[in-house]
C-alpha cells in the first residue's frame, strides 16, 4: 500500500490506449484460473451458509438460555461448533481453490512470457534480463494473486449478500428492509464521496508532483550536491518540500478516506438501528404492521447477520490497491508480450540448399538500428568480404551486439541486411535476407543443459554421426575434457563441472556441427584469462577455417586476428583501414 | 572487519536520529493510538452492547411488570455507533499524519547519510530503478506504525478490556477467550517466523531469476543453432519449480488461517457451554459475552498479520542501512591514481590506462599542470577520457569541481541552478555569466524554466549551465567532461575563453576531441595529454 505519492507519481503518464489494451490483457490473462476461482466462489457462498449457521446456534443458546431450556441450548451450542468448524474447513477449501486458479493463471503468463522472450525465430524487441526476470517472477505473482483475491469474490457477494437477506427475511422481514434501504444508500453517498476526492486530486496533484520533483531531484543530483557543496542548503528545501507535501498528501487523504467512511457509517447506522428496533420490538413498544411476533432468536439472529451482509462489499472495496497494482504489472507484461502476437514472416531458408563449400559474405546499408524511439547507431554500405575476419568495436552499449543480431537477423531494422552466397566462380551469385537458425552464433553465456558432452554438442546438428561430434569436438578443443569425463558422462550443475573456458568450447564444437559458413561471435573471450583466451581464439581460427567470421570484441588479441575494423563510434559505423592481419 | 564496524556505528548513529525523530512524532502518533483502540471500542461495544440490549428487551417484554429502561442502553448503542464512525475516520487521518511525517524524516535522513558517504558510494542512488526502490523502502519502514504498532496496541487493550467485561458475567468463558486470543497471537507469530526462515521459496525465487537472465543472455547462441526451445523447456522448468515452492508455501499459510479458525470456533462454542452449563448466566449476558468474543478474536486474527508486516518493515530497514554501508567496501578499493595538490600546481601519478582493443595494458600516465593552466585530454571516444577525469576527481575530492554529463540540473530556474553554486550571488552576476557562455542569445534569463532534470534546455545549453554553475562555485580544479560538445566552434571558443578569465587562477582539466590553435587562444598556457 503507498501512502505517499512521489514514488508512484513518475508512472501517471500512460497512454490511454495502451492502458486500455492493458486492462483487456488482465480480464483474459485470468482464464486458465476460471474453473477454480468459479469452485473458489462457490465454496465462498457455503461458508456463508455455514456462518450463518454458526450465528443461529449463538441465537439458539440466548432464546435457551431467556426460556430456561437446556436442551435448545445443547443444539445452540452444537450448532455453532459444528457451523463454526466446518465453515473454516470450506474456507480452507475455497482458499486452496483460489491458490490453484492463481499458480494457473501465474503459468499461463510466464508460458507465454517464456515464448516470448526466448522464440525460436528473431526477436522484435530485446528486453533486458533483469526486467524479463522481474516480470516473470514477480509482475505475474502481482497479477495472478489480483485475480485469486477478486474473482471468487466477484461470483461470492451477490449469492451471500442475497442468502443473508432471506435469512433475515424469513425470520424478520422488517429488519431486511432496513438492509436493503442501506444498500442503496451505498452507491449514491460512494458517488458523493468520489467527486468529493476526485475535486481533492485535481487541486493538489500539481502540488504534489512540484513537490515530489524537489525529493526526486535531490537523490538523482546528490553527486553534483556534494561537489557544489550545496547538501546543506538542499536539506532545507527538502525539509521544506516534504512539510508540504505531507500536508498536500493529507489533504488528498482527507477526501480519499470518505469512501471508507460511508462505508463505514451505513454498515454501522444499519446495526445501530436494527438493534434498537429489535430491542423496542420485544419490549412491545413498537411493531410494524403485518410483521412477524419477535422472538430473541430472531432478533439476535438479525442483529448479528448485519454486519456479515456487509463483509463482501468491503472486502472489494480493500481490494482497491490490489487492483492498481495489478493493472500497472499488466501494462508492463502486454508491452513485453506485444511481439509475441505479431505474425512473423518466414524468411525462405534458401541457405539450405547451399553447399558447405560456398562462401557468404554479409552487405548492409542504410542501416538504423533503434531501441524504444532512440536511435542506437546508422551505418551506411558495408561489405563482410567471404572468408574474411571482420571486428566490430566500439565502447560498451556502443551497439556491438544489436549490430550482429541484425546481421544473424535476429533482430529486425531499418535499411537492408543481405548475405550474400559467392562460390567465386561469378556462376551461382545470389542473395537472401538473413535466416534465423543458419549462422553459427557464440556470445558470451553459453548454456550447458545437464545432459552428456555429447549431447551438448548434438544441439547443433541432432542428427550428426558420433565420427561427427567427436571431430567437432576436437577441433574445438574439448580433448581434455573428453579425456577427464568423457563424451558420455553427464555434465552441467548435477554432473561434472566444467569451466567458463570449456564451456565456450563446446560452443564452438555445436557451431562446428552446423558446418554453417558464417559466423557472428559476440565478445567470445570476455571473461577469460589471456592465457585461455589464447587457447579458444587458438581453436577457433581452426574451426573457422574457410568461413565468414564476424567477431565483435575489446580484446586485442581479437583484434589482431581480424582483416578489417568496423568501429562504432558516436552512432556511426565506421570502417576502419585493415590492419594488422598477423593470422 | 572494518566494513562490519562501519555499518555498526552507522546503524547506530541512525538508531539514535531516529529515535529523535520518533519521540518529535509521538504526540501525533500516540493520537492516532489512541483513536484506534476508540475505534475499536466503539465496535465492540456496538456489538456487545447491542445484543445484550436485545436480550434484556427480551427478557423485560416477556416480564408483565418490568423495571427495565430501555433509554440508557439505546443512547449506548448509538453512542458507540457515533464514536466508532468518527474515531475511525480520526485515526485513519491522524495515523497517516504521523506517517507521514515519520516519512518526511527518514527520506531526509537517508538523504543525509546519502551526501555523508563519499560520492562513489551513493552512486547506485542516481539509477533510476534503485532510487524508486530504496524510496519504497522508507515508505514501507514509516508505515510501521498503521501496519504493526497500532493493531497491537489494539489488540492489547480492547483484547484485555473484552476479557474483563466477559469475566464480570462468567469468569470461565473469559479464561477461555484470553486463551483463545493468546494462542491466535502466538500462532500468527508462528507462522511469521517460519515464512522469515523460510528459505527454500526464496531459493527458489533466486534460482529461476538466475535461469532466466542467462536463458536470455544466451539466446541468441541457441537460437542460431535452432535450439531455442531447449532453452525455453529449461527456463519452464525453473518456473514450474518456483510455482510448486510457492504452492507449498502458500498452502501452509492457508493451513495456519484455518486453524485459526478453528480454534475461533471451538472458542465460542466453549464460552457458550460454560456460560450457559457451568456458570448459568442469563439470556442477556450470553449475547453480550459471545458477540464480545466474535469481535475480540476478530481484532485477535488481524493483529496477527502485523507480524507479517514487522518483517516487511525490518527487511525494508536493514536494505536501506545496508545500501549506503554495503558500498564501503567497493569504495575503500584504491582509487587507481595518485594526486597532489599544493599551492602552485597540481601533480598526478600512477594511473594505468585500462587495456583495450588497441592499447596494451601497460601504458601509465604521470604528469603536472601549473596553477592558472589547462591540461587537455584529448583521444578518440572509448580511448579512456572519461575514466580517467572520473578518477582525477575522485582522487581530489572537495578541491575540485566536476562537469559531465551526469551532472544533474534541477527542477527550478536557471537562476536557481547557479545559485546552488553559489547563493549569495546577485541577478547581475548570473545574467554576466549567461552572457558569456553565449546563452543569452538563445533567449535564456535566470527566470528561464529548465524543466525536470533540464529537458526543457538543448544539450548544448545544458552544458553550458553546468559549466556556468560550477565556474560560479570557484573550486581549485574545474574538470569538464567535453566541455564543447554539441557547440558550434565560435560558441565552443567563447565557453573556453570564459573558463580560462573567470578562473584565473584555477586549474583546468578538459577534455576535447582536438586541440588547435584556437584553442591555444582562448586558453592560453596548456598542456595536452592524447590518450589515443
Amino acid at each position: 500500500m503507498s501512502v505517499d505519492t512521489v514514488t508512484t507519481m513518475t508512472k501517471l503518464t500512460r497512454k490511454p490506449l495502451e492502458q486500455e489494451a492493458s486492462e483487456r490483457w488482465l480480464d483474459d490473462a485470468a482464464v486458465p484460473g476460471r474453473r477454480d476461482f468459479a469452485s473458489s466462489g462457490r465454496l465462498l457462498v457455503v461458508e456463508g451458509a455455514l456462518q450463518v449457521a454458526q450465528w443461529a446456534g449463538l441465537a439458539l443458546v440466548a432464546q435457551g438460555a431467556l426460556n430456561a431450556d437446556v436442551v435448545l441450548c445443547g443444539w445452540g451450542v452444537t450448532l455453532m461448533l459444528a457451523g463454526g468448524l466446518a465453515a473454516f474447513a470450506v474456507k480452507r477449501a475455497a482458499d486452496h481453490a483460489a491458490l490453484a486458479g492463481a499458480l494457473a493463471v501465474a503459468q499461463g503468463i510466464r508460458q507465454r512470457l517464456i515464448a516470448a522472450l526466448l522464440p525460436n525465430r528473431a526477436r522484435r524487441t530485446t528486453t533486458e534480463p533483469a526486467a524479463a526476470a522481474h516480470a516473470v517472477i514477480e509482475l505475474t505473482d502481482q497479477v495472478a494473486e489480483f485475480h485469486a483475491a477478486v474473482i471468487p469474490l466477484r461470483r461470492q457477494a451477490p449469492a451471500s449478500m442475497v442468502l443473508i437477506l432471506v435469512v433475515i427475511g424469513i425470520v424478520h422481514w422488517p429488519a431486511a428492509i432496513v438492509l436493503v434501504v442501506s444498500t442503496a444508500l451505498i452507491p449514491l453517498n460512494m458517488k458523493l464521496a468520489g467527486i468529493f476526492a476526485q475535486d481533492g486530486n485535481d487541486r493538489h496533484l500539481l502540488a504534489i508532483q512540484r513537490m515530489s520533483a524537489v525529493v526526486l531531484d535531490s537523490f538523482r543530483g546528490l553527486h553534483t550536491l556534494v561537489t557544489l557543496g550545496a547538501v546543506g542548503r538542499r536539506r532545507d528545501d527538502i525539509a521544506k518540500a516534504s512539510a508540504e507535501l505531507t500536508k498536500a498528501n493529507l489533504d488528498v487523504l482527507k477526501r480519499a478516506f470518505l469512501s471508507g467512511a460511508v462505508m463505514d457509517t451505513v454498515v454501522t447506522f444499519s446495526v445501530a438501528v436494527n438493534a434498537t428496533y429489535i430491542g423496542l420490538s420485544l419490549l412491545h413498544y413498537v411493531s410494524v404492521p403485518g410483521a412477524p411476533p419477535l422472538t430473541l432468536f430472531a432478533g439476535l439472529l438479525a442483529l448479528v447477520l448485519c454486519p456479515m451482509y456487509f463483509t463482501p462489499l468491503r472486502r472489494s472495496a480493500a481490494a482497491f490497491h490490489d487492483r492498481e497494482r495489478a493493472k500497472s504489472a499488466a501494462l508492463t507484461l502486454s508491452v513485453m508480450m506485444a511481439s509475441d502476437d505479431e505474425p512473423s514472416v518466414e524468411a525462405p531458408n534458401a541457405f539450405e540448399s547451399v553447399a558447405p563449400a560456398a562462401h557468404v559474405g554479409v552487405a548492409l546499408s542504410g542501416i538504423v538500428a533503434e531501441a524504444e524511439d532512440n536511435v542506437i547507431f546508422t551505418a551506411g554500405r558495408l561489405h563482410a568480404a567471404p572468408g574474411g575476419w571482420t571486428g566490430i568495436t566500439g565502447v560498451s552499449g556502443a551497439g556491438k551486439t544489436t549490430l550482429l543480431s541484425i546481421i544473424a537477423g535476429l533482430r529486425s531494422a531499418t535499411g537492408s541486411v543481405a548475405w550474400v552466397r559467392d562460390d567465386l566462380v561469378g556462376t551461382d551469385y545470389f542473395e537472401t535476407p538473413p535466416v534465423v537458425g543458419a549462422s553459427a552464433w557464440i556470445g558470451q553465456a553459453t548454456v550447458i543443459i545437464e545432459d552428456s558432452l555429447a549431447a551438448n554438442i548434438r544441439l547443433g546438428r541432432e542428427d550428426a554421426r558420433d565420427d561427427e561430434v567427436l571431430h567437432a569436438a576436437q577441433v574445438a578443443g574439448l580433448q581434455p575434457v573428453i579425456d577427464r569425463v568423457g563424451l558420455e558422462a553427464v555434465i552441467g550443475d548435477s554432473g561434472w563441472g566444467i569451466s567458463t573456458g570449456e564451456a565456450r568450447r563446446v560452443a564452438i564444437a555445436r557451431a562446428v556441427l552446423t558446418q554453417s559458413q558464417l559466423w557472428i561471435l559476440d565478445e567470445p573471450t570476455s571473461h577469460l584469462d589471456a592465457a585461455t583466451e589464447r587457447h579458444v581464439l587458438q581453436s577457433l581460427v581452426a574451426a573457422t577455417e574457410g568461413c565468414t567470421v564476424l567477431v565483435a570484441t575489446h580484446s586485442r588479441q581479437v583484434v589482431e586476428l581480424c582483416d578489417a575494423i568496423w568501429r562504432i563510434d558516436e552512432g556511426r559505423v565506421q570502417v576502419l583501414a585493415g590492419p594488422v592481419a598477423t593470422r | 572487519m572494518t566494513a562490519l564496524a562501519h555499518s555498526r556505528t552507522t546503524s547506530d548513529l541512525h538508531e539514535k536520529t531516529r529515535r529523535k525523530h520518533a519521540s518529535s512524532t509521538s504526540p501525533l502518533a500516540l493520537a492516532g493510538l489512541a483513536l484506534a483502540v476508540l475505534a475499536e471500542t466503539g465496535s465492540l461495544g456496538l456489538l456487545g452492547l447491542s445484543g445484550w440490549f436485545i436480550a434484556s428487551s427480551a427478557v423485560a417484554g416477556a416480564t408483565l411488570f418490568s423495571t427495565f429502561s430501555y433509554i440508557a442502553p439505546s443512547g449506548g448503542v448509538r453512542s458507540f455507533a457515533l464514536l466508532r464512525i468518527g474515531a475511525s475516520y480520526g485515526q485513519r487521518l491522524v495515523q497517516h499524519a504521523a506517517v507521514l511525517r515519520t516519512l518526511g524524516w527518514i527520506r531526509l535522513d537517508f538523504f543525509t547519510d546519502a551526501a555523508r558517504t563519499s560520492s562513489q558510494r551513493a552512486r547506485p542512488l542516481r539509477d533510476g530503478d534503485v532510487l524508486d526502490r530504496a524510496l519504497n523502502d522508507t515508505e514501507t519502514e514509516s508505515m510501521a506504525l498503521i501496519s504493526v504498532i497500532s493493531p497491537l496496541t489494539v489488540f492489547v487493550v480492547t483484547g484485555a478490556a473484552s476479557v474483563v467485561v466477559v469475566a464480570l458475567t462468567s469468569p470461565i468463558a473469559a479464561a477461555i477467550l484470553a486463551a483463545a486470543g493468546i494462542a491466535l497471537l502466538l500462532l500468527a507469530w508462528l507462522a511469521a517466523l517460519r515464512k522469515d526462515r523460510d528459505e527454500a521459496a526464496d531459493t527458489a525465487r533466486a534460482a529461476t531469476r538466475a535461469e532466466l537472465v542467462t536463458a536470455i543472455d544466451a539466446w541468441p547462441e541457441l537460437v542460431s543453432l535452432g535450439a531455442a526451445g531447449r532453452l525455453a523447456e529449461r527456463s519452464t522448468g525453473a518456473v514450474a519449480r518456483l510455482a510448486a515452492e510457492q504452492g507449498r508455501s502458500s498452502r501452509s499459510v492457508i493451513n495456519a488461517r484455518a486453524t485459526a479458525g478453528a480454534i475461533t470456533a471451538v472458542a465460542l462454542g466453549l464460552m457458550a457451554a460454560t456460560a450457559v452449563f457451568g456458570d448459568h448466566v442469563g439470556a442477556p449476558g450470553i449475547a453480550l459475552i459471545l458477540l464480545l468474543g466474535t469481535g475480540m478474536l476478530g481484532v485477535a486474527s488481524r493483529a496477527g498479520e502485523a507480524f507479517d508486516a514487522l518483517a516487511a518493515v525490518r527487511a525494508a530497514r536493514v536494505r536501506r542501512l545496508r545500501m549506503l554501508t554495503a558500498s564501503t567496501i567497493s569504495a575503500a578499493a584504491p582509487l587507481g591514481i595518485s594526486v597532489q595538490l599544493g599551492d602552485c600546481e597540481l601533480a598526478f601519478d600512477h594511473y594505468h590506462l585500462p587495456e583495450d582493443e588497441f592499447r596494451d595494458g601497460d601504458r601509465m600516465l604521470a604528469g603536472s599542470v601549473k596553477q592558472g593552466s589547462t591540461l587537455v585530454v584529448t583521444g578518440p571516444s572509448g580511448s579512456g577520457k572519461t575514466t580517467f577525469l572520473e578518477t582525477l576527481g575522485a582522487a581530489l575530492g572537495t578541491a575540485a569541481v566536476e562537469v559531465s554529463v551526469d551532472d544533474h540540473l534541477f527542477t527550478g530556474t536557471v537562476a536557481s541552478n547557479l545559485r546552488l553554486a553559489r547563493p549569495d550571488a546577485d541577478d547581475d552576476e548570473l545574467v554576466q555569466i549567461i552572457q558569456q557562455l553565449q546563452l543569452s542569445s538563445a533567449g535564456i534569463q535566470p527566470s528561464t524554466v529548465v524543466g525536470v532534470g533540464g529537458r526543457a534546455l538543448s544539450g548544448g545549453e545544458q552544458t553550458r549551465l553546468r559549466l556556468g554553475r560550477a565556474i560560479l562555485a570557484r573550486p581549485r580544479v574545474l574538470i569538464a567532461d567535453e566541455p564543447t560538445a554539441g557547440l558550434d566552434e565560435r560558441t565552443a571558443l567563447e565557453v573556453l575563453h570564459t573558463m580560462r578569465e573567470r578562473l584565473p587562477q584555477s586549474v583546468l582539466v578538459l577534455s576535447l576531441h582536438s586541440v588547435d590553435d584556437r584553442v591555444r587562444d582562448a586558453l592560453g598556457d596548456l598542456a595536452v595529454l592524447s590518450l589515443g
